[in-house]
Order: C-alpha cells, then structure tokens, then sequence
C-alpha cells in the first residue's frame, strides 16, 4: 500500500479505494471541537481526530451509496454535529491504514453503521500523534450532516 | 462527580490569587468554575470569557463526541487556568485561545494566527505539550516547559 518507507505497517484493507471519501462525526455545538481558522472559517479541531484504541471512526462514502444512504445519515439523531471529510488517499499518504467494521459494538444501531470503518494507526508518541492530527483536520473539509 | 478537593484555593497568578473549580450549590449536578484574585487585585481580562468556557467544556457528559469520550477532568481546567495565566499575564494586547475538548477529558488551547499556529494539550493527568506549525511549513512540539518561551512571543507579537 502507500504508506511511507520504513512506517510500520497498519492493518489496511485494499479493497477500499484510494479515490473514496470518509466522514467522521465532530461535535459542532458549542464549538466543543470545531475552531475559527486564521482564514475566519470554521474548521474541525485537530482534537476531533484523536484515536481509541481500537482507531478511529469513520464512514466510507461508497458503502453509504451502496445503501441509498446520504452522508448526512451519520448525524441523524445527533443534533449539533456536522461532518468532517477526508480522503482515503490523504490519510494512506500520511501512513494510517483504513479496514471495515460494519456493525460497531457499543455504538447506536443506524443504518448508516453498514459503512463504519477504523482508520488505524500505528503506535506513536504524543508529539507524533498531535502533528498526525494537525494534518489530518488542516486537509478535512467540514460539512453540515 | 469529578474529585473536587485538591483543586479548591490553589494559586494562580499570585499567591494572592485562587481558581475554585466547585459544585454549585444551586445545581448538584454541574460544576462552576471561579477565577479570583483577593486583595483588591483586578481580575484579568480573560476571566471571564475563560471561566464561562471551561464551565462550559467540563460540564460535557460522557461520550460528548459519540465516539467515547471521557468527561473534561478538573484537573485540566485547573491547568488550563495556569496556561492561560502564564502566556496571557496582564497584556490585553495577546489574542485569547480558542478551548476545546480532547477526548481523553483534557483541554486543548488553539490560537490560529496569520502566521503560526499555537496548539497546547493538556492531558487530563497533567501533562502539558505545545505543537507549533508556520505557514511555511515548519512544525515544532514538546513539552510546554520547553517551549513556553517561544509560545509566548508569537503571542506577544500576534
């Protein structure tokens, strides 16, 4: 896969095109992980991407077509969410892998779970994460749900 | 509840100064959070937005951003105060952080500036790191102790 010489490999499933698009859920209201940027825009924290550790969660735009389902299926009964957009190649780039986890335990049944996957990264320091993270809410977009 | 105990009169500015990260007595369920100075001493500018912020944040339930996050610890506002404190001190001139919520029920104080950007985590068991990044590309991280130098001339300067 694409990650970068010498990283440690991460789980990454290579069925899931480079060219697609994943959302992951940020809190919105209250700007509890959303920030003004220099520009005057709002644009998602770098504290929206931080990682458990099972990984990250997101949900793959290609699965939710697949489903008849709109992205903003993702927030439905979330009020004061919104939607932060990456690419798949983006995050390859920067050395997370990205597998499928449809039907998280623990999370609120939704239809839209059939496209749940983890962004997974390989074990890292604290200075190392925060500047994974910087880069990955820099590159997203934020979208209403 | 958050322990509340070993945070209640703590120094701040001064020793003549006090953070109380407290219940409400009108409220059991929700924490205040009080930045004074005694003796006479003019609170600083950003208490008051500081406060009403933190108040905000801490008062988040569990899982506030659906993906299993933990409750702002007292402890970070705590901190979060003493940052704040410290890079702000009494110029008015210095631009306010934008805080957020990590989380791991810590603190995270953003300022994005026409030339840098300032990131300061504070882990909620106290540890507190800087990450900087200019527009020409350069990064930097470590240790706020490290770094505080630094951070605060680009605040001085912003």
């Amino acid at each position: 896969m694409s990650q970068p010489a010498g990283a440690q490999r991460v789980p990454d499933d290579d069925t899931i095109q480079s060219d697609d698009l994943i959302y992951r859920r940020v809190r919105d209201d209250g700007k509890v992980n959303v920030v003004i940027d220099k520009n005057g825009n709002r644009s998602a924290s770098s504290a929206a991407f931080e990682d458990d550790a099972d990984g990250m969660s997101v949900f793959l735009h290609s699965v939710l077509l697949a489903a008849t389902l709109e992205p903003g299926s993702i927030v439905d009964g979330f009020d004061g969410y919104v939607l932060a957009r990456l690419t798949v190649q983006l995050v390859r780039s920067l050395g997370l892998g990205i597998v499928r986890d449809p039907d998280p335990p623990d999370a609120k049944p939704m239809p839209c779970n059939v496209a749940h996957c983890l962004l997974k990264l390989a074990p890292m320091s604290i200075t190392q994460n925060h500047r994974l993270r910087q880069k990955l809410a820099r590159a997203s977009t934020l979208i209403p749900g | 509840m958050t322990p509340l105990a070993t945070l209640a009169e703590k120094e701040l500015i001064d020793p003549a100064s006090s953070l109380r990260v407290s219940d409400n007595a009108n409220s059991p369920d929700r924490i205040t959070v009080a930045i004074r100075l005694s003796n006479g001493h003019r609170s600083p500018w950003w208490a008051a937005p500081i406060e009403s912020r933190l108040e905000q944040l801490v008062n988040l339930e569990t899982d506030w951003n659906s993906h299993g996050a933990r409750r702002v610890s007292a402890e970070a506002v705590y901190l979060a105060v003493r940052v704040i404190a410290s890079l702000l001190a009494l110029d008015e001139r210095r631009p306010m952080p934008q805080v957020v919520a990590t989380w791991q029920g810590g603190l995270q104080l953003e300022w994005h500036l026409q030339n840098s950007d300032v990131e300061i985590t504070i882990d909620p068991g106290g540890s507190v790191w800087a990450y900087l990044a200019g527009d020409d590309g350069t990064e930097e991280d470590g240790a706020l102790t490290e770094m505080e130098g630094k951070v605060s001339a680009i605040l001085a300067h912003a």
